[in-house]
């Protein structure tokens, strides 16, 4: 990477310079900025994605994260109109003379059916924008989603967007594209999330009562972001209400949770405070498992503080969150594993001015995995831990024809992988005196940072292009010991880094190239490149991951992994405006992607990198997506077609194999019938090919066990996965002006009860050992659930 | 540094994780694959007779096999200084080798197989080999049989019984160390499958003051049918120890990982077993030393506390 450097570079930036000569001609025409903020008439929270639509320009915009638009238009008189899912549409006539000008909306909640304005409008935004494979998500939208016990959950969502897979079942870990399942960069409040799961993967550390909205990014990954190989997921809390307190809470079978916001000055300043947990362990001893902890608690805060001059805004968001497991033993031996994120964001927003406005975010992320016992006459710990200290300050500018974006961002990194601790204490019987024995691994540390810029801009009324440059570097810092190994990954040699030593910088040029040709009748052409590097990594050599898989960094021996990905897409719009399709292709290539040797030692091994083995991978795939977002019954239908392959050094016998993301086949259909406005019922039907699985060929008996051989890895197939979750909403009536308003919920996950595998084992008949039979094992046949949710 | 500590924990960790996990038996079509030669081999330093089993893989869900053996061979094993101990048929174990009864290693020395065999019919024999040293086995001064409740670090529950305690100086090196037991002569637990690996990860450079290692519960009728043993009073209780080559010590975890339950939040992606020996044979030349300390079953006078 760092030989290719010089002249890629050359190539980059004379492109870029060509690209700033070709507009700034056609610039030259006077066009003014139209901008403002969109915010909620009752609570004046910011608004984003709201969709801003300029007749009879033809053109359109959605609000950012801070409710913020920005439009570029020539003189003239033009109607404006902003609307948004679950708010009216505001219809206004604005003039352009010779200067910007501002133009801020205050919308209202609306339960009323939208007018099809709206759909034409976001559905032009969302044409005009240039991304490829971008969704957006609100808290509504993830509402409308049956889920697992009724807990709404955006990253349950995500899975059901074309392109992205479900790690197992039930899993919240997701692959993209093909990717791994740490090649998924999840931020909230643009803090990275190292373990975004609870109980192993059922729920996500997402509460979706303190969600503002989401985007997801599937490879067309916006300059400002990196990190990781192939999506981003960017979840932001709401603000607080600035007006009026609010409580709104839910109790389900086996999850409770209760969310509180309003002023502290009005106007001005909000708070909101969100807490959920489990009472899974209150039940266990009624099925015979007393002194079992088994659930997880999370805690969400968020103030914001408005400036009066309107330019300037001050966030604080913090969350804490938490997981048990463990049992207590007959004779009072304890043991369990706890693990849990915490993160901490401060962000500062200023407005120079209608064209430049400037986020800088100071923000801690920590995640802790920790295996603990303790019983009579001894004890023992093992803890894991990644805490990452980061800053980033991302700009945004509007001159002329353009939206540029940049900005830098730092992040240091410190990885514990593991550090045991164990107390054998006299009265084991067998020892003289207490004994104690400390295995830590050594801390790894790595500074991490990115500079970017990039532009989007529109040339005349049908092209728009983008395109951009982020420059990252990754250092290794001591004290460290890096080992280094033969090329049969022997370790030859340790060599030990001092204090403070910054002993080896990776770095790299991700370009991000777009263009766009918006054609009649909404349809519009994208094709797209991105390049995307990730210095750190998962190590984990499970199928799904669990809470103590362990992150490291790249080093001397470890290359971080790059991504290519070439991407087109047509999108279209017909009926009364009501349809869109789209429809998307994709090929990436994956440089230095890492996997584990056969029957590799992860934990507590000071010579990890030894039990790496490196390689390719590619994936490419075809993506269908039919959405409907109004009328009676609406909802979408996803189809993908893709593969994903791996030939990696050392791992089947070096050829190539499916990764265990390949399932060729998916299908994702959600459909929502609100045949009135107090009713509404919702189904989401899954489909995919069977995960690769490896089966043994053969058998060899030893000791009379049956000790399977195997074949070509990833060569077989579990049976197909396919699931129907069904869920009903009973809520009070809408419009009655009285602020309490509540909703009853209950549903079936996996209605028709399908058996679906979660893993194949082989086993020995313990009757007659001769006989060897395959078992199946299914984690749910069909779970109802029920809940009630409450808003005051 | 080991983790079997923490690895010990996944089942558990997986049983509560997944209370509502059903199984249940599927017909699935498995792919064969090339016939190979599977060398289950064995030397130690006790003076007994040794013995090297030959058979062939088959089909997962072939159920004959007790026609596996491979017969024919020749098989003999070296030492460094090329003393040769031949290991001739045994008829009534088709595919089983056996050395003379006065046959022993010595510690510190290498060892070597040798297998000759037509394993293909094509007339020609094909040859098979492999090595190992024989690590150091430091002695079992004494074993000691203790009546009451369960030591830890090894023993759990609420039953009544022996526990058999170990005294033994660990050596401040590396070791790999197994443990079996026998009852009265007979050997219990020593098969791939449930030999008790104890690598010294915790306990090297430490003298070994009864640490119990094994718990005989009396067999109520609770757990009667659990037992794989049941002891009495007066019974002679024999403590094994082997000090395995790490190589040998991986091997047995690739094995039990293979014979274990398949859990994607805890299991590797499947894949073969490394043995050591040559031409693509599947299978082990296991070479280890083994200690030995014998005791009796006391009488039950309570002698450890309640938990």
């Amino acid at each position: 990477m760092e030989s290719r450097f010089s002249r890629f570079s050359r190539v980059c930036v004379f492109s870029i310079g060509i690209l700033w000569a070709f507009q700034a001609t056609l610039s030259a025409q006077d066009v003014f900025t139209l901008s403002g903020k969109i915010q909620d008439k009752k609570t004046s929270q910011a608004l984003p994605d709201v969709a801003v639509w300029v007749e009879p320009a033809g053109k359109g915009t959605t609000s950012e994260q801070d409710g913020r638009y920005r439009l570029r238009l020539a003189p003239g008189t033009y109607t404006m109109k902003v609307s948004s899912l679950g708010y009216g549409v505001i219809s206004r006539n604005v003039e352009i003379k010779n200067k910007d000008v501002v133009e801020n909306f205050f919308v209202e909640p609306d339960a009323v059916q939208l007018e099809s304005v709206e759909i034409r409008g976001s559905r032009a935004v969302q044409a005009s924008r240039n991304t490829i494979g971008m969704n957006t998500f609100t808290s509504e939208m993830v509402q409308r989603i049956p889920a697992l016990l009724g807990e709404a959950d955006i990253i349950k969502a995500v899975q059901m967007l074309p392109g992205v897979l479900m790690a197992s079942e039930s899993s919240s870990g997701f692959s993209v594209r093909g990717g791994g399942l740490d090649q998924n960069a999840i931020l909230l409040d643009r803090t990275l999330i190292y373990n975004p799961t609870h109980t192993c993967g059922f729920f996500s550390v997402f509460n979706n009562d303190v969600i503002g909205g989401a985007e997801v990014y599937k490879g067309d990954i916006p300059i400002a972001y990196g990190g990781r190989l192939s999506s981003v997921v960017d979840v932001s809390m709401r603000d607080g209400n600035f007006n009026d307190y609010h409580v709104e809470g839910g109790v389900g079978l086996l999850l409770a949770k209760l969310t509180v916001d309003g002023p502290i000055w009005k106007d001005h300043t909000s708070f909101l405070v969100s807490g959920r947990s489990t009472y899974f362990d209150a039940f266990l001893p009624l099925i015979g498992m007393k002194g079992t902890k088994l659930g997880f608690y999370d805690v969400n805060t968020r103030i914001v503080h408005k400036f009066a001059n309107n330019k300037d805004k001050i966030s604080l968001s913090g969350y804490m969150g938490q997981d048990r497991f463990g049992m207590t033993s007959d004779d009072n031996a304890k043991m369990g594993l706890d693990f849990g994120n915490k993160m901490l964001a401060l962000t500062y927003t200023h407005l120079f001015s209608n064209r430049l406005a400037v986020n800088a975010t100071v923000n801690l992320s920590d995640y802790i995995s920790d295996v603990g016992m303790d019983a009579d006459g001894y004890d023992f710990s093992w803890k894991s831990r990644i805490t990452d200290y980061g800053g980033q300050v991302d700009g945004v500018f509007t001159p002329g024809n353009h939206d540029v974006r940049f900005g830098f961002l730092l992040r240091y990194h410190t990885c514990q992988p593991g550090e045991l601790k164990l107390h054998m204490s006299e009265s084991m019987g067998f020892l003289d005196s207490a004994h104690r024995i400390a295995f830590n691994q050594d801390k790894m540390h790595s500074l991490e940072s990115a500079l970017y810029a990039g532009n989007s801009q529109t040339i005349g009324k049908h092209l728009s292009i983008k395109y951009g440059l982020r420059f990252s570097t990754f250092s290794n810092r001591g004290r460290d010991s890096v080992s280094k190994f033969d090329k049969d990954y022997q370790r030859v040699e340790r060599i030990y880094e001092g204090k403070r030593n910054l002993y080896h910088t990776w770095y790299g040029l991700e370009p991000r190239v777009g263009v766009a040709w918006r054609f009649k009748h909404d349809i519009s052409l994208k094709l797209n490149y991105t390049r995307t590097i990730q210095y750190m990594q998962l190590a984990t050599n499970s199928n799904s991951g669990n809470p103590m898989d362990i992150w490291f960094p790249a080093n001397p021996f470890v290359k971080p992994q790059t991504a290519d990905m070439i991407a087109l897409g047509v999108s279209a719009g017909w009926g009364k405006s009501e349809w869109e399709i789209s429809v998307e292709g994709y090929y990436k290539f994956m440089h230095n992607v890492i996997d584990f040797k056969d029957h590799s030692n992860v934990l507590l091994n000071s010579d990890l990198y030894g039990e790496l083995r490196m390689g390719r991978g590619w994936a490419y795939g075809l993506e269908v997506y039919l959405q409907r977002k109004k009328g009676m019954v609406y909802g979408s239908l996803s189809y993908t077609w893709s593969r994903s392959m791996r030939v990696i050094d050392q791992v089947n016998e070096g050829e190539a194999y499916p990764s265990p993301q390949d399932r060729p086949h998916a299908v994702n259909l959600l459909l929502n019938v609100d045949p009135h406005p107090r009713h509404s019922v919702s189904f989401n039907w899954v489909f995919y090919s069977g995960q690769p699985a490896t089966y043994p060929v053969g058998k060899a008996v030893i000791d009379g066990n049956f000790v399977p051989v195997y074949g070509k890895r990833n060569s077989d197939r579990l049976e197909d996965y396919h699931r129907l979750d069904v869920s009903y909403v009973f809520k009070s009536k809408p419009n009655t002006g009285k602020r309490f308003s509540w909703s009853l919920s209950a549903g079936v996950y996996n209605a028709y009860a399908r058996k679906n595998p979660w893993t194949v084992s082989f086993k020995q008949d313990d009757d007659n050992p001769d006989i060897a039979y395959a078992e199946k094992i299914y984690l749910f046949s069909a779970v109802p659930f029920v809940s009630f949710n409450f808003r005051w | 540094m080991e983790t079997k500590t923490i690895r010990a924990l996944f089942p558990f960790l997986a049983c509560l994780l997944f209370l509502a996990a059903c199984k249940e038996k599927i017909d699935l079509k498995l792919s064969s694959s090339q016939v190979r030669l599977v060398v289950d081999a064995r030397f130690t330093n006790d003076t007994t007779t040794h013995v090297v089993k030959l058979s062939r893989t088959c089909d997962y869900f072939d159920p004959r096999t007790d026609s596996l053996g491979v017969t024919g061979a020749e098989v003999y094993v070296t030492d460094q200084d090329g003393t040769r101990f031949d290991f001739l048929p045994l008829d009534t174990m088709p595919g089983w080798y056996v050395s003379a009864p006065d046959v022993y290693g010595t510690m510190g020395r290498t060892y070597h197989l040798h297998v000759w065999v037509d394993f293909d019919g094509d007339g020609a024999r094909e040859y098979y080999e492999a090595q190992s040293p024989m690590p150091y086995m430091p002695p079992i001064d004494s074993a000691k049989a203790v009546y009451g409740y369960p030591l830890p670090p090894f023993g759990w529950g609420k039953y009544l019984g022996w526990n058999l305690l170990i005294y033994a100086q660990d050596p401040p090196t590396k070791e790999y160390y197994g443990f079996s037991y026998a009852v009265n002569g007979k050997v219990y637990e020593d098969s791939i499958d449930n030999i008790f690996l104890f690598p010294d990860d915790f306990s090297a450079g430490l003298y070994l003051r009864g640490v119990s290692m094994y718990f005989f519960p009396e067999p109520v009728d609770e757990i009667r049918d659990l037992l794989k043993v049941v002891v009495k009073e007066g019974d002679v209780l024999t403590l094994i120890g082997y000090s395995f080559t790490k190589g040998y010590n991986d091997y047995i975890g690739q094995v039990r990982d293979a014979l274990s339950s398949n859990i994607p939040v805890f299991s590797a992606a499947p894949s073969n077993i490394r043995g050591n020996v040559s031409n693509d044979a599947f299978g082990y030349f296991a070479v280890y030393a083994v200690g030995k300390a014998s005791c009796l079953a006391g009488k039950p006078g309570l002698k450890t506390a309640e938990p």
